[in-house]
């Protein structure tokens, strides 16, 4: 029982590996292009090919100055701003896709990772009630930053013609093609900027 | 947050509606959108460097001496100092900020302070404070202070009593590894 239970567990994790690779599919000419040599896939995935060597801080608020200290008659000044601000963000932005005009089978290219959606929206609450001193003649805000990398790469896996030709559907006679999943071939292009890190502080000026 | 540094490697997830092109996204405040002057391969090591000066004992410079690579006098991008920092040492902090490096006062005595006082012209009470020059065209200087593990989680307990508990919503605290992005 317990081996008929790991068979069905291993079979389960090969097929989640596999993807579809292991059935091939009539696909109609109306979704492949006309049957196009070669269709991205909602099962394709990003990879990551190319990085920036440095990050930049995207201040995703900016908030009011809240406190000036005198320009004289005082060594300096002590306060606090005592407020909370919840600010939304994306994780990732200016994400730009490109798939070289090639069309995606199943109305979606979806690729997920365990860090969730490029365009996932988050909401950050952050509350300023530290004690800070200031010189004098400086003011301060307090802000909210997300500390973003660059990346770009393109995606794997492709549903490709073998050139065999089906009939889609039972009521149907549209002519369709055979496609095979190859997991090795590429396509397309991606770039977003991504979330490192992310912190809270406090700019500081002379006014 | 340092300029050159990726630790983490979060795998990618994107949805796009059928074939073609598209753009969306275009983030929180300011974002506006860094074209990379230099690129490199994905697995490429980018971590930033770390100068430790002073005493070299505090949180931040533990902290960074694995998490970043060693850098010179000559070549580092995050500099780690204390209210012990010899003139020339305060000296090169200085010609830092000004290069807009990012320089760390690693402790929290009046002292160290004191330093962060002269340098930014504001402190804050923390564990370890950063400090650089304000990014975006921004007048002034960004002073970002930083908990150790033990007041972080102390924090993040105080700041979650009465707040918002929606999935989505997220209460930050600022330690070495999310300023720096350990």
């Amino acid at each position: 029982m317990r081996n008929t239970h790991l068979i069905a567990v291993a079979a389960a994790a090969l097929a989640l590996q596999t993807g579809n690779a292991l059935a091939d599919q009539c696909i109609p000419s109306s979704k492949s292009n006309g049957l196009a040599p070669a269709l991205g896939d909602k099962d394709s995935w990003a990879i990551e090919r190319t990085q920036a060597a440095n990050t930049w801080d995207d201040w995703i608020w900016r908030g009011p100055e809240f406190f000036r200290c005198p320009k004289v008659g005082v060594n300096n000044c002590t306060d606090s701003y005592g407020k909370s601000h919840q600010q939304g963000y994306e994780w990732s932005v200016g994400v730009s896709l490109s798939v070289d005009k090639i069309p995606i089978f199943g109305g979606l290219l979806g690729v997920v990772g365990p860090s969730g959606s490029y365009t996932r929206v988050n909401y950050w609450t952050e509350t300023w009630t530290r004690s800070i001193q200031l010189q004098p003649g400086y003011a301060s805000r307090p802000i909210q930053v997300v500390t973003r990398r660059w990346v770009g790469g393109n995606f794997r896996g492709m549903q490709v013609n073998t050139g065999q030709r089906c009939n889609f559907g039972k009521a149907s006679n549209e002519q369709g093609a055979i496609y095979r999943w190859d997991a090795n071939r590429t396509f397309g292009r991606w770039s977003a900027n991504k979330e490192v890190g992310r912190w809270f502080g406090y700019q500081t000026y002379k006014y | 947050m340092f300029r050159s540094s990726d630790v983490r490697r979060p795998l990618i997830a994107i949805a796009i509606v059928a074939a073609g092109a598209a753009v969306y996204g275009c983030g929180g405040g300011d974002a506006a959108d860094a074209t990379p002057t230099q690129t490199t391969d994905a697995g490429a090591d980018v971590r930033g460097t770390v100068l430790i000066a002073g005493r070299g004992d505090g949180m931040v410079a533990h902290a960074l001496k694995t998490g970043l690579k060693a850098g010179s006098r000559s070549d580092f991008d995050v500099l780690v100092l204390d209210a012990n920092a010899n003139g020339e040492e305060l000296a090169l902090a200085d010609s830092a900020l000004e290069a807009g490096k990012q320089v760390v006062i690693d402790g929290s005595s009046e002292a160290d302070s004191a330093l962060v006082r002269k340098l930014a012209g504001m402190s804050v009470d923390a564990d370890a404070v950063l400090v650089m020059k304000a990014s975006d065209g921004q007048e002034g200087y960004v002073v970002v202070p930083i908990d150790s593990e033990a007041r972080a989680a102390a924090r993040k307990t105080a700041l979650a009593v009465g707040h918002s508990t929606a999935a989505s919503d997220d209460v930050t605290v600022n330690t070495v590894a999310s300023v720096f992005g350990l």
